[in-house]
């Protein structure tokens, strides 16, 4: 039995943040959950999953992989609506995808309570922008709880569900990476009554939104935000701790940074902090009385300055003459976070301990008396470890072909995924990107205001989350251009989840396949061709073939993933190794393929056995015939 | 309930990802909470699980629960899986009391692997990361973990040497107890080797 499953309360156990969540969920009685996977969110959808298997008949909920964001909301609502609660996961920029039912979902309501968690990637550690979801509780004028850890997280999941039904509106759970991946302790309450049928009970005047309804609803709106502000104002999320003269106000992981530097700086007795757990409405009432109540406040929160212009605007209001620091007007790092750690407040990337702690120091004008910090200087660079394509990666396979035919001249549309590595060198087939699905859709604009060659690249999951609109566009709008689907059997970047193009009898789920070169004739694609990647000579043909024809075509290069391959559909391939008496230092494998079983010894190519999968490809390059299967041991 | 001989005592466990650092620190936490210390485990990866450098922070103190990520140049010890991995946490992490033990086993990047960048030499790269902190265990976890039958026992082979060096309040049992909650018997035959193996290299030094 799986600890999450622990029908009692109690025990403490060691959870992850984003597995607090879902024990929060179940303590709550969630019936419904619907998500589009992506880090940090993804393992709150994957535990829902893998416990729905492997208890079939202990787990109470319905749960779905959605198509994307979007359709999960829309789901989501519908369940919502329907009387049973419910669950929406996604992260970040997934809200996006999900904005425009998400607008007017919070015109029309829900009847049971219903949470959309919303996973923040401050730092870009695998996101392509790090916008500030706060923005969207004020956009949508939704209530947004915001959690400091896992613990947190699991209490205020389980709370939202509550406040959610009392409100009659969806409410925000809004984390950031730094809390989605920490572990910490996470005392059980007892798992939740579940209504997991319901029926829907007709009411067109609040569910329907043509204008004169929406008109009403709109009010509806604002007089639950009223009543949110109201509770808002005595939420047990809102707290202050410590004493002082000097206040910090602060939310999710800053407050721990804030919390660890307070103690370390030694200034206890000195400083208060408000801790904001529901930041939207923000308590403002209280915000005043904390503002009255010090000499001096600072603003810690990540990205942008949303508390920090909410304090100024209270105390502009109500005459409250205190000072007010954060990261205002706004100075900018002068690098990247991947060269240089950030040394002050700012509205880029995530915040550490350390820059918290001189932050309150240089505020507070405090004297950290800490242990010495290491001179660096003369310590040689370590080489960069940027992250690669596996060994036996299609992808790999399937680039290599592509640029084979077309050279450096084409213009290369990608999308988000594995294959997004496609950027780095020796590849570099990667041209722009700047959403899910933007690939197939920009070709068509790149193409028809250049009239260059443009060759697109998609995965199979990200074209069913959002390249199937663009593909039609393509096609009814007679653009001119090839779009590469990447097809290996999985959404392998967040971590092999299904989607719908997958071999579903692989997986032992019970969903239904849709498969993806019936799909793409279906939408009007008159040249389609599905290649075997390591089959490198005939995919160049077909590569060649499509590239040629007038108008849109599409290539499904079909290939499991080797990492998903080995837990569904082990081979026995032998590795490879290079014949050290026919290569003659040609390194093409090294310089076209670089894949990491490969490295160069006595400017020769070797391959190592222990990650070589025996793609094959690398043996199809090579110009001498050098490389060659490992025999069987005789 | 042991003081602790660091508070907060502050462990980064790095590597490459693949190796299994992840799980040593899930391992590591779950053992120091089952013994009743506050603990906090921080992980850092993203796309860096292609291939890329994978950090987890394991944070415990007798106090409140802290935060998920420790200060620069506050760990207490650092364990790596890979060696450059060590340098590369040094210097974020690293001060001149701090210690360490790394695996032996380079990992070479792509760009080290075609001859575009070069890999430190094994020791320059030692004498590197001793010179970083105040004591150094390079030691053969990979080698050791193939004699027992699996690479990817490293990790365990690591931690193995972290109990060994008493820095913890809890030991090789405890961390056996919580690797035996999360892996089938069967599995834990090798697993207690690997522990067994880390604390003898570690003493061999």
């Amino acid at each position: 039995m799986d600890v999450l499953l622990t029908p009692s309360g109690g025990k403490e156990h060691l959870l992850l943040g984003n597995e607090a969540i879902v024990r929060g969920a179940l303590e709550a009685g969630m019936a419904f959950a619907t998500c589009y996977p992506g880090t940090p969110s993804s393992e709150v959808p994957d535990t829902l999953y893998r416990l729905r298997k492997q208890f079939p008949n202990k787990v109470k909920y319905y749960f779905e992989y959605s198509t994307n964001e979007k359709v999960a909301l829309e789901c989501a609502a519908g369940a919502a609506a329907s009387g049973v609660r419910t669950l929406c996961t996604m992260k970040h920029v997934g809200v996006n995808v999900a904005a425009d039912p998400l607008m007017t979902l919070a015109y029309v309501g829900v009847r049971a309570g219903m949470v959309l968690l919303t996973a923040d990637d401050p730092s870009l550690f695998s996101s392509q922008n790090e916008q500030d979801n706060r923005y969207y509780a004020r956009l949508s004028g939704l209530p947004m709880l915001e959690p400091c850890g896992p613990a947190e997280a699991k209490e205020m999941t389980s709370h939202a569900f509550d406040l959610s039904e009392e409100l009659g509106t969806p409410v925000f759970i809004r984390t950031t990476t730094r809390v989605n991946h920490a572990r910490e302790a996470v005392k059980l309450a007892k798992l939740g009554k579940v209504k997991q049928k319901s029926k829907f009970v007709k009411a067109p005047m609040q569910f329907v939104t043509v204008p004169a309804v929406s008109r009403n609803l709109h009010l509806r709106l604002l007089n639950i935000h009223k009543q949110a502000a109201a509770l808002s104002e005595s939420s047990p999320w809102n707290k202050i701790s410590g004493r002082g003269k000097l206040g910090i106000i602060t939310n999710g992981v800053s407050y721990n940074y804030v919390a660890d530097a307070v103690a370390d700086l030694g200034a206890k007795s000195k400083i208060k902090i408000f801790k904001v757990g529901m930041s939207y409405p923000l308590p403002e009432k209280k915000l005043a009385n904390f503002l009255k109540s010090v000499d001096k406040v600072l603003v810690v929160e990540e990205l942008e300055p949303i508390m920090e212009e909410a304090a100024r605007a209270i105390a502009q209001e109500k005459g409250i003459k205190v000072q007010i620091v954060g990261k205002m007007p706004g100075q900018i790092p002068a690098k990247s976070v991947d060269v240089e750690i950030p040394k002050f407040l700012s509205r880029a990337f995530e915040y550490n301990p350390r820059l918290v702690r001189s932050a309150i120091a240089k505020a507070f004008g405090l004297k950290y008396k800490g242990t010495a910090e290491l001179k660096l200087t003369g310590m040689p660079a370590p080489p960069g470890r940027p992250p690669n394509l596996c060994p036996g990666c299609p992808h790999r396979a399937t680039y290599h072909a592509v640029k084979e035919v077309m050279g450096d001249e084409a213009i290369y549309p990608t999308d988000i995924g594995c294959y997004t590595l496609g950027l780095l060198p020796p590849i570099q087939a990667a041209d722009f990107l700047i959403c899910m699905g933007s690939s197939v859709s920009s070709a068509g604009g790149i193409s028809r205001a250049t009239g260059q060659k443009v060759v697109a690249f998609i995965g199979d999951s990200t074209f069913f989350h959002s390249g199937i609109t663009g593909l039609v566009n393509a096609v009814h709008n007679n653009h001119n251009f090839t779009l590469v689907i990447l097809d290996n059997g999985t959404t392998a970047m967040t971590g092999h989840q299904p989607h719908p193009g997958v071999n579903t009898d692989s997986i032992g789920d019970i969903t239904t396949h849709v498969p993806l070169e019936p799909l793409v004739r279906g939408l009007g694609v008159k040249h389609v061709t599905t290649i075997k990647p390591f089959k490198v000579r005939a995919s160049k043909k077909a590569i060649k073939e499509a590239v040629a024809h007038d108008g849109v075509s599409v290539i499904i290069s079909k290939e499991l993933c080797p990492l998903f391959a080995k837990r569904v559909a082990p081979t026995s391939k032998k590795p490879f190794y290079v014949n050290q008496d026919k290569c003659k230092g040609h390194m093409d494998c090294i310089k076209k393929v670089a894949c990491p079983a490969m490295f160069v010894e006595d400017g020769q190519a070797r391959i190592n056995p222990m990650q070589c999968i025996g793609c094959a490809l690398c043996a199809q390059i090579c110009p001498e015939n050098a490389i060659l299967p490992v025999k069987a041991k005789a | 309930m042991k003081a602790l001989g660091h508070d907060p005592l502050d462990i980064v466990i790095t590597g490459v990802g693949g190796q299994g650092n992840v799980l040593a620190s899930q391992v590591l936490g779950r053992a120091l909470l089952t013994a009743g210390y506050e603990v906090t485990v921080g992980e850092t990866y993203g796309l860096s699980q292609r291939g890329g450098p994978v950090m987890s922070q394991v944070r415990l103190s007798s106090g409140p629960v802290l935060g998920p990520l420790m200060p620069e140049h506050r760990a207490t010890a650092i364990v790596s899986l890979e060696p450059l991995e060590a340098l590369r946490v040094l210097g974020t992490y690293g001060h001149p009391d701090v210690i360490v033990i790394t695996n032996d086993r380079p990992l070479r990047p792509l760009a080290v692997l075609a001859g575009e960048q070069a890999y430190p030499g094994d020791q320059e790269l030692k004498s590197t990361l001793a010179s970083l902190c105040a004591r150094l265990w390079a030691l053969p976890a990979t080698e050791a973990a193939l004699e027992l039958g699996n690479h990817i026992l490293a990790n365990v082979v690591l931690l193995g040497a972290l109990c060994a060096l008493e820095l913890m309040p809890i030991g090789a049992n405890e961390v056996e107890e919580a690797l035996a909650s999360m892996f089938p018997e069967k599995l834990m035959g090798p697993n207690r080797a690997a522990l067994a193996r880390g604390a003898e290299l570690l003493k061999e030094g």
